[in-house]
């Protein structure tokens, strides 16, 4: 793909937070608390003493890994003045719960955040999110021990939810996680997913830095802007200036903004409707597995194969992620149009000319963080046992309207996605009663019809991952 | 082809009647296209239309807009607005100068023709089509899927070869009456009109080759003029005001397509006035030759669009009715078309810094979204005829029908068949 390679500017890892550089495979257990400030003043002596301790990207931590994050009204409960706020993007400050982004997001009906369990209007307000990393479930809550009183009197916990990584595969049987995008001039990293997948490939996936962490040029070759503060106030001078506002210091560099829902995932529901699927294709004279109908939704099969390149079975790893769909795929015989992968990351279908599509697709990637939740339900089950699961569905992007909720709003929840006519994506989708999944097949394509919610959600917010400095400057904020 | 007549009427408010038009506007926006005073639905041929009541700095007075986008000449839709609305124009022009009421329909057709803006550069979607047409075309569509349905559900469709299941489908259209009308199928465009928007492009594409040669020293003097002015023009510093951004997010999102209008000032002074003018005239001969297939360069997701300079060359309107959200509309505008828009918005006042008219400007994505909100009017009223068809699905339900009998390869028969 053709665009300047841009001067890679050193990255300043050391002065970012961990989770910007890895999802911390190699620590399966995490516990993601959110709480509220107690008392700022507490709190912002709490914030000091962790600064120093959180994960960085620059190096790889021994042990547990902390990772400290805010919502908006967080840093306001922190101190944070009216006007450096007033700095941060509306989408940040707003939160993920209002009229308008519960429509586009398709936070309506059973994902109505009024039945939420954290970071609804019903539920208490969420101001902090301290994600833990351990290698083992014992190491987790003395982890955990630990930093709980050191933030008591600061911070009360609201609710903490444990997410485990299963072999890198979520809870429909899927490896995930295997699409993400590539930094360019940062060390490609591949998902840690079993059987092992390959590399990611830059022609798909390679995004400038600036599309993640704030302060580098992103794909507009354009440093991305996030909040400022005064020069002058308590801790900045630690920050670099912000050339964009004059006499202000980017309280953004090296963070970014994280988006956090928790997703519930119905799998006995998920493998009953590829059943009946199955079953009533076979009635149709041409039959599908259960197996195929599964995958035909996801776009990938349960070893992350893409469908696109093994359209009849799964060939039992991932084999490739460097595909695309324009030249041998665009009308969807091997993965349909509407499948989730296609859905979330079209590539280069989504316009005519082929690199014109890509790059698009491009300026809409975010990096994924998220792990399961809840124990997996028992192989060939499929009546529900009650038990809560789903993922916990975290990423990382610089602006959240740009990239996530385009990628939610055009992509997942648009029934209109890809010339498709009122359908959405059939795994998160909540398809309304009556709503199909087209199948392209020949003679003509297959429809499946009662599809039903499986995944709903039932908790989210937007937080913003500041630098390390940047954790220190907010430290002294109303000093 | 049927000619599509996309236009509006602008027409000056004065202050005092602003409080009755308000009122007249929240009757229409309440119900666009069945409300008792200008019931939108009611005109078949009529595909999108707007109301936009533009207030601000170098509006006095204030304008009302009425977009139209609709089959025939705009003379035959205002004589049609005339007869079945006429009171509902009434409450919107009363105040208007010279405004002759519609009991005298003559002279209320005369003057509406006299307030037509025809916008300077414009961009039809489904070039061609009638909205009876767009209707007629959803509905073979969806009795053909009712019969595939049907027939796959009998196992009747396993292992029939494409020419046959396309053979079955032809039947089933020669054995309905009602759909007698998708045996033949009209062009969207005659080659007479394509060759004559060809022949028009071409001239101009001439007359500015030489005309840049013969006046080199003035081009030259034109570029350096710009790239002085591109230096020092003012730029928007601040971010949109939060509660008027979401003002407009309240209305959007609702159906499958959206509206986006803004009245905005031009930069100050005769060469951006003349630049513009020029600029539009030539995006205008580019689209009607190039953008004739449902798409604007590659965005898939547009209907209606006019940009019109109105207020005696002072102001630029856009109004555009487009598929999906406003932020991937501007995401299509700022990966897809930036050049374009670039060089068309980059003379109204507060556009984000440019080089050259075309380069910069909308390609820094944030403050061009930022300068987008800023500058948008919130449109007053708004109708769309075919609410849950977007481009997409108005240009394959053409398609399926175009090839329904056509003489079809064995790979076009395949994609056809693909389109059900």
């Amino acid at each position: 793909m053709a665009r300047p390679s841009v001067n890679p500017e050193p990255l300043d890892t050391a002065d970012m937070q961990g989770l910007v550089a890895r999802a911390y495979g190699q620590l399966p257990n995490a516990r993601y608390c959110l709480c509220s400030v107690a008392d700022a003043v507490a709190a912002r002596a709490w914030l000091g003493r962790i600064a120093p301790q959180v994960s960085t990207a620059g190096r790889r931590d021994e042990g547990c890994a902390a990772v400290v994050a805010f919502t908006a009204a967080g840093l306001a409960a922190l101190g944070l003045d009216e006007q450096t706020l007033a700095t941060f993007p509306r989408a940040f400050l707003e939160g993920m719960v209002t009229e308008h982004r519960s429509r586009i997001l398709g936070d309506v009906g059973p994902n109505d955040p009024a039945n939420w369990r954290w970071g609804g209007p019903a539920t208490p307000a969420v101001h902090v999110l301290v994600a833990l990393f351990a290698p083992s479930a014992e190491d987790l809550e003395r982890e955990h021990a630990t930093r709980r009183a050191e933030w008591a009197g600061g911070l009360a916990e609201v609710t903490s939810i444990d997410g485990l990584l299963q072999g890198g595969r979520e809870h429909f049987g899927f490896a995930d996680g295997l699409s993400q995008p590539v930094l360019r001039g940062w060390p490609r990293r591949t998902a840690s997913v079993q059987p092992p997948a390959p590399p990611p490939s830059s022609t798909w996936s390679e995004v400038n830095p600036g599309e993640v962490v704030l302060g580098y040029p992103d794909n507009f070759e354009k440093p991305s802007e996030g909040p400022t503060v005064a020069a002058g106030a308590a801790g900045a001078g630690h920050l670099p200036p912000a050339p964009w506002a004059r006499g202000r210091r980017h309280l953004g560099h090296n963070g970014s903004f994280l988006v956090f829902r928790q997703l519930t995932q119905d799998v006995a529901a998920f493998r009953r409707l590829a059943t009946a699927a199955a079953e009533a294709s076979g009635a149709r004279g041409t039959a599908l597995s259960a197996g195929l109908v599964g995958a035909k939704m996801v776009g990938r099969w349960p070893s992350g194969a893409p469908v696109t390149r093994f359209p009849d079975a799964d060939p039992g790893e991932p084999g490739t992620n460097d595909f695309g769909y324009h030249e041998k795929d665009q009308t969807g015989f091997g993965c349909p149009l509407g499948a989730h992968v296609r859905r979330s990351n079209p590539r280069d279908s989504s316009a005519e000319s082929p690199d014109k599509a890509l790059r698009t697709s491009l300026n809409h990637r975010i990096l994924r963080r998220g792990r399961p939740y809840g124990p997996p339900l028992a192989e060939g089950v499929t009546d529900d046992d009650g038990v809560d699961r789903g993922l916990l569905f975290v990423c990382l992007n610089v602006d959240v309207e740009r990239q996530f909720e385009f990628v939610q709003h055009t992509w997942l929840v648009n029934p209109f996605f890809a010339g498709l006519d009122g359908e959405v994506d059939p795994l998160t989708g909540r398809p309304d009663a009556g709503a199909r999944f087209t199948v392209p097949a020949r003679p003509v394509r297959r429809r499946l019809d009662g599809l039903a919610g499986l995944v709903a959600v039932v908790g989210g917010g937007y937080f913003f991952l500041p630098g390390v400095r940047a954790l220190a400057c907010l430290a002294s904020v109303g000093a | 082809m049927v000619a599509q007549a996309v236009f509006t009427v602008v027409a000056g408010i004065p202050a005092d009647r602003l409080p009755a038009l308000r009122t007249t506007l929240a009757a229409v926006r309440a119900d666009p296209a069945g409300n008792a005073l200008l019931p939108f639905g009611r005109f078949d041929r009529i595909h999108f239309a707007s109301l936009v009541l533009a207030e601000g700095p170098g509006l006095d007075p204030a304008l009302l807009v009425l977009e139209l986008n609709a089959d025939g000449r705009s003379e035959a839709c205002l004589a049609d607005l005339v007869e079945g609305a006429g009171g509902g124009l009434d409450a919107l022009f009363a105040g208007a100068e010279g405004w002759p009421g519609s009991g005298d329909r003559k002279a209320a057709r005369a003057w509406l023709d006299e307030h037509v803006v025809r916008p300077g550069a414009y961009h039809i979607g489904a070039t061609g089509r009638t909205h009876g047409r767009i209707r007629e075309e959803a509905r073979l569509h969806e009795a053909i899927c009712a019969y595939l349905e049907a027939e796959d559900a009998a196992g009747r469709l396993a292992g029939v070869s494409p020419a046959e299941v396309r053979r079955r489908v032809q039947d089933l259209v020669r054995g309905d009456p009602t759909l007698a009308w998708a045996r033949a199928c009209p062009p969207r465009m005659t080659g007479a009109e394509r060759l004559r928007h060809r022949i028009r492009l071409g001239l101009f594409a001439a007359a500015v080759a030489v005309g840049a040669l013969v006046m080199l020293p003035l081009v030259v003097a034109v570029v350096v003029v710009l790239r002085v002015k591109e230096r020092t023009d003012a730029v928007q510093q601040d971010p949109p005001d939060p509660e008027r951004v979401r003002a407009l997010e309240a209305e959007e999102d609702f159906v499958a397509q959206n509206h986006l209008s803004s009245v905005i000032p031009v930069k100050p002074g005769e060469f951006r006035r003349v630049l513009l003018r020029s600029v539009l005239f030539a995006i205008n001969l580019v689209a009607r030759v190039f953008a004739t297939n449902g798409k604007l360069g590659d965005i898939p997701s547009i209907h209606f669009a006019h940009w019109s300079m109105v207020n005696g060359d002072r102001h630029l309107l856009f109004v555009s009715n487009f598929d999906g959200s406003w932020e991937s509309y501007l995401g299509d505008f700022i990966d897809k078309a930036a050049y374009g828009l670039t060089s068309v918005w980059s003379n109204t006042v507060e556009f984000p810094r440019t080089r050259f008219l075309a380069f910069a400007g909308a390609a820094d994505g944030p403050r061009f979204r930022a300068w987008a909100r800023a500058k948008q009017c919130s449109t007053a009223a708004w109708y769309s005829a075919y609410p849950r068809s977007t481009m997409p699905i108005i240009d394959n339900n053409t398609a399926i029908r175009e090839g329904l009998f056509a003489r079809l390869s064995d790979e076009e028969e395949a994609a056809w068949l693909a389109r059900l």
